[in-house]
């Protein structure tokens, strides 16, 4: 006779199942005062593997309560991630930011106002250059990692080979572009991407801008970009791109083409950040760039914006989260991370190690910081800031390609601009 | 108990009480119910539920982590905004132009491989060529083809190179011809599709239709107009609008290959909604515009339907 399964057998297994479900996380995180630190960010690979392993390591070691989970993403997938995350309710404690994604997150309450945790520490506060903090509505959002100016970089190699000299003006770099342009090869000195707002926002426009004087919006708060500085700036460009000396197709170009086209040498030269020879030696680690020394049309400021760091108003372990910010920023890791990944930490002890520099990049960044400094543009945080930058995109395209006149073009952003600016107040 | 002899002769077995009861306890029809519950569930949980989330969403708005009730605000707003009726178009373009042409190229492979070829190995072998842009995905195609349209491309090698043309054509960066670039790398993309799917279907056609259409003296257009077309009516209702649903929401093709530029010549609706809600961060705005494109995107499927529908009923 064939007995009956029993009853009992299909509920202990239900039971079992249930069990280690639940009893599986809590047996899996060790000792139950460690912190889990769940970091957003997008720098493994820019700051190197080793680098950034070892960065993690020291912190977790000097902080054995503390686990950092670094949630490493690709670059253009940042903002999407963090804008669903701020939307979701999914939490990072600490995440990588920029400055034009601010006002977005912090309208979904995400980010945490480091105002007070700055009150706290006095001396962390002190220890930080003056444009680290990034403020929107009268509140610190973020603090920028690191300071990012843009400037003409060039082939060390090829200039040496082709015995051209690094330019140091505006007219030199004409020059030398001249130059560098090879009808009958096919060969252009420069590419200039044009397809990101970001990108040519701080490259192109506001670096001409400052030099000629200008700013993005005066002290009063009213739009000043479409000032006779302004118009002078897009004219400028519109003028050097219409020399057909820049790699065709510019408005259809984006950051990894430009990369690979410095990477690969097939061009020489390029406006951009001080992360360009890190990002390079990815693709040919025997590269060698170097900055031209600092440049002065009407005026010697130059444009800074940063990337940052920010802590999430929703995380359960904000002292946690402070405690790595404050790794972050201290003396050791920025000089240390300044050396080795050649990115200028945004801290006042980072900025110091640069004036006994070698690096062909940075140590010209104390020049091209201090030779002007009333006439820096530091890149504002901005409300809506994805729709005003793209504004400024179509503007500057439009007036390089003649489609606009730049005064035109930069008057209908200037008048996005406002509006958006009218709104936040 | 004792059975009972049924009108056919078979002894039927009387049930007992308690299984009548066990039997009793749902109605016929509940069993259907059950089948079906887990897929409606499954569907109520990632269709009905965010597209009502989305709606919600769009006539609500965000402050310091706080929703409240707006209305019908952001519609207003996205209404009245050029760069919303400037995607609009794009998106208009860009779904018409490549479902039609993937339609015609689709058909014309379709109708030449059905075909009897003097070699049977080859007509394979084209046959696997052909559907290969299929098999790349989206991201793979559109690396593929922005490497084409380089200006040091391969396409500009033969422009400049071969053609003495002075300067290498800016596919993407000229704002004349970037639209119609992205249309053409949709095009080979997804044309394969309705080649297999329309082979498939001439392929399941009586061949006696059209013997006794060459009996009655049709010629090859007629016999394709009158006997093939008419047979290909369902499929080609079902692959074009489910082209035209893919191709209106198209977000990564135009992300690796334009990002919408040059100035907004390539932005479609599905792009800007991502652009706005995810990359700017306006959620409520984003899902505002996603309304209106679910609304726009259901009425055109309806019409199509209907309008094909009435055809068919009426003969091609």
């Amino acid at each position: 006779m064939r007995s009956e399964p029993s009853r009992w057998i299909p509920a202990l297994l239900v039971l079992a199942s249930f069990l280690a479900f639940a009893v599986a996380p809590y047996a899996a995180a060790g000792p139950s005062t460690q912190v889990e630190l769940k970091w957003l960010e997008w720098w493994v690979n820019e700051w190197g593997p080793p680098n950034h392993a070892k960065l993690i390591a020291d912190f977790e070691k000097a902080n054995p309560s503390i686990k950092v989970t670094v949630v490493d993403t690709p670059y253009p997938q940042m903002a999407g991630k963090l804008n669903a995350a701020a939307a979701g309710g999914e939490n990072y404690d600490v995440f990588g930011v920029e400055g034009t994604w601010l006002s977005g997150l912090n309208k979904l309450g995400y980010v945490e106002n480091l105002d007070p945790w700055l009150a706290k520490d006095k001396a962390f506060a002190g220890s930080l250059t003056g444009t680290a903090l990034r403020r929107f509505g009268g509140k610190t959002l973020s603090l920028c990692l690191y300071l990012i100016t843009y400037q003409f970089a060039y082939n060390v190699d090829f200039f040496s080979k082709a015995q051209l000299k690094a330019p140091t003006n505006w007219d030199e770099f004409v020059q030398v572009e001249r130059r560098l342009r090879d009808k009958t090869g096919n060969r252009y000195g420069m590419s200039m991407p044009l397809s990101d707002g970001g990108f040519l926002y701080g490259r192109y426009f506001g670096f001409r801008l400052a030099q000629e004087g200008g700013q993005l919006i005066d002290d009063s708060g009213k739009v000043a970009f479409n000032s006779p500085q302004g118009v002078a700036a897009l004219k400028w460009w519109k003028d050097f791109y219409n020399m057909g000396l820049v790699v065709p197709g510019s408005l259809g170009e984006d950051q990894t083409q430009m990369l690979e086209y410095v990477a690969s040498g097939q061009v020489p030269s390029i406006i951009d950040g001080p992360f360009i020879w890190s990002k390079a030696k990815q693709i040919d680690p025997k590269i060698k760039l170097a900055y031209a020394p600092a440049w002065r049309a009407h005026t010697g400021g130059y444009f800074w914006s940063c990337s940052g760091v920010g802590m999430s108003a929703k995380s359960p372990n904000k002292d946690a989260a402070w405690k790595f910010l404050q790794y972050l920023y201290s003396r050791d890791v920025s000089v240390n991370m300044t050396k080795t990944i050649s990115l200028p930490w945004a801290t006042k002890a980072a900025l110091e190690s640069l004036k006994s520099s070698t690096d062909p990049i940075l140590k010209n960044l104390p020049d091209f910081s201090n030779q002007d400094s009333a006439h820096n543009i530091v890149s504002p945080v901005l409300p809506e800031a994805g729709k005003l930058v793209d504004a400024l995109k179509i503007a500057f395209q439009d007036g390089v390609t003649g489609k606009k006149d730049p005064k035109q073009a930069l008057d209908e952003a200037a008048a996005v601009w406002q509006a958006e600016l009218d709104k936040a107040k | 108990m004792a059975g009972f002899r049924s009108p056919v002769g078979a002894i039927i077995e009387p049930v007992a009480p308690s299984q009548v009861r066990a039997r009793r306890r749902l109605p016929r029809y509940a069993a259907g119910y059950i089948f079906v519950a887990p897929v409606i569930l499954y569907l109520l949980a990632t269709a009905v539920y965010p597209i009502l989330n989305v709606i919600g969403m769009s006539l609500r708005d965000v402050a310091a982590g706080h929703w409240y009730f707006v209305g019908l605000a952001h519609y207003r707003q996205v209404l009245q905004d050029a760069v919303f009726w400037n995607a609009f178009r794009n998106t208009t373009i860009f779904t018409i132009a490549s479902t039609i042409v993937h339609l015609l190229l689709g058909m014309i492979f379709a109708l030449l491989l059905h075909e009897a070829w003097f070699s049977r190995g080859l007509r394979n072998l084209t046959r696997g060529a052909l559907i290969l842009p299929w098999v790349f995905s989206t991201a793979a195609a559109g690396l593929m083809w922005s490497l084409l349209y380089h200006p040091f491309g391969l396409l500009n090698y033969l422009a400049v190179g071969v053609f003495g043309r002075a300067q290498p054509f800016e596919f993407l960066g000229d704002a004349r011809i970037a639209l119609g670039s992205v249309i053409a790398v949709n095009v080979w993309k997804s044309y394969p599709f309705y080649m297999v799917a329309i082979l498939g279907e001439l392929q399941a056609i009586p061949a006696d239709l059209f013997d006794a259409a060459k009996v009655d003296g049709a010629g090859g257009v007629q016999r394709f107009w009158y006997v093939t077309l008419p047979q290909l009516r369902g499929v080609l209702i079902a692959i074009s609008t489910l082209d035209v649903i893919l191709t209106f929401g198209h977000v990564d093709l135009i992300n690796i290959l334009t990002r919408g530029g040059p100035g907004r010549a390539t932005e479609t609706i599905a792009f800007h909604v991502y652009r706005t809600a995810l990359l700017d961060g306006n959620l409520a705005k984003g899902s505002a515009i996603s309304t209106i494109m679910l609304v726009v995107l259901t009425l055109f499927c309806w019409l199509y339907l209907r309008i094909l529908a009435r055809r068919g009923s009426e003969s091609w």
